[in-house]
């Protein structure tokens, strides 16, 4: 059971960060456009500070899938937690874009609450780079582990 | 050494995911609370005073007119002013206005916001703006000398009251922690909102209603009526 959760978290965790990636840039992309911010000019780093949080994060996971980081993967409480912060975030995105019943979401005309958004930024960066930190130590975690076993394996074959 | 630093990344790494844990459920749950109480903030009876009223002074209307149309007049001020009226009560009785309000329901600031601008677009916009404005003219027509000033006056202080009420709703309705007084606090101002514009609906209506009896009063019925 545990091991179905796991996976089934994980898998869907991995698929939904790309989804909410491109979600983030389309609500960004028209908050900038509203207050007439050019994406690729003086606010560039702006857009990347909203972004870098969830590329980093899909770097980190590809790293897991091909150096078999064991300790991510099979942690249940990592891919819980991950899948938790999807799901928020996809709350984000999904009311920025769709609760009429916020009152801004039909000021600005362009049927979008970018004033909500905006205020879930910070939120969203908290959870997005909190999860890279836990990934980060738990490689390294990994990696005394691994290095552990085969000291450990060394002295056996010694002792031999 | 190692010992001591793997068991201390293994307690950091479990921090930080207890702590976005905590986090993203705390968000969650505040997210759905949020929602739920956006949903529903006002809640409108068909037996609301103020939407009553404004049933009341459409009849009213609807009766003076029609009145005014059996008795015949041949005074072309009083029927320019009658067809004016006959396009204001059309546009008192459209889809969105006070008198087509689905009562018995939970309203939105959107709602509301959405009553308020249909005021200002077709009731101030088209039957003021485009028909009645007239009034305010120095050569109006002797038969309505006596209502005008009263016309105008009340005009200005619907207008302002409506612009006030439109722009609370956009400034008050914008917010995201729920304690108990913010979410009072934004539900009493959207009440009162409400209440400021239903109430310009009925002063509007009232100013359509005086119009209306001016005219009855004024005309001279002719001799034999509607039955020759």
């Amino acid at each position: 059971m545990t091991k179905i959760l796991n996976k089934l978290f994980r898998i869907l965790h991995i698929i939904m960060l790309p989804i909410l990636l491109v979600a983030t840039i389309y609500i960004v992309m028209f908050m900038f456009q509203r207050l007439e911010k050019e994406i690729f000019g003086a606010n560039f780093t702006e857009f990347l500070g909203v972004i870098f949080p969830y590329l980093l994060l899909i770097i980190l996971n590809i790293i897991n899938m091909f150096l078999k980081q064991n300790n991510v993967k099979d942690n249940l409480f990592y891919n819980t937690t991950a899948f938790l912060v999807m799901i928020v975030i996809t709350v984000f995105c999904l009311r920025a874009l769709f609760d009429q019943n916020m009152f801004l979401w039909h000021k600005y005309g362009y049927n979008m609450n970018f004033n909500y958004f905006s205020d879930q930024i910070a939120p969203m960066k908290v959870m997005l780079y909190g999860l890279s930190i836990a990934n980060v130590v738990l490689m390294i975690d990994g990696y005394i582990k691994s290095e552990n076993k085969s000291e450990k394996n060394l002295k056996v074959k010694k002792t031999d | 050494m190692k010992r001591f630093i793997k068991e201390y990344l293994k307690v950091i790494s479990y921090a930080a995911l207890g702590l976005i844990f905590i986090v993203a459920s705390f968000y969650l749950v505040m997210n759905y609370y949020h929602y739920e109480e956006l949903k529903r903030p006002l809640y409108i009876s068909s037996g609301d005073v103020n939407y009553l009223n404004y049933q009341e002074k459409l009849n009213e209307i609807n009766n003076n007119l029609n009145e005014f149309r059996n008795k015949n007049s041949t005074n072309d001020n009083l029927k320019t002013m009658y067809n004016k009226l006959l396009t204001c009560q059309t546009v008192l009785q459209s889809d969105g206005t006070l008198a087509n309000l689905p009562v018995n329901t939970y309203f939105n600031s959107h709602d509301i916001y959405q009553l308020g601008s249909k005021f200002q677009t077709d009731v101030l916009n088209v039957c003021w703006a485009l028909h009645l404005s007239y009034l305010t003219e120095e050569e109006v027509a002797s038969e309505f000398q006596d209502v005008a000033p009263y016309v105008i006056s009340s005009i200005n202080t619907i207008n302002n009251q409506v612009n006030f009420a439109l722009a609370e709703i956009q400034n008050n309705s914008s917010y995201f922690y729920t304690t108990n007084i913010t979410s009072s606090t934004i539900r009493n101002y959207l009440s009162a909102d409400y209440t400021m514009i239903s109430n310009a609906y009925n002063e509007f209506a009232d100013i359509i209603l005086n119009l209306s009896e001016t005219i009855n009063k004024e005309v001279e019925p002719i001799s034999g009526g509607n039955n020759d």
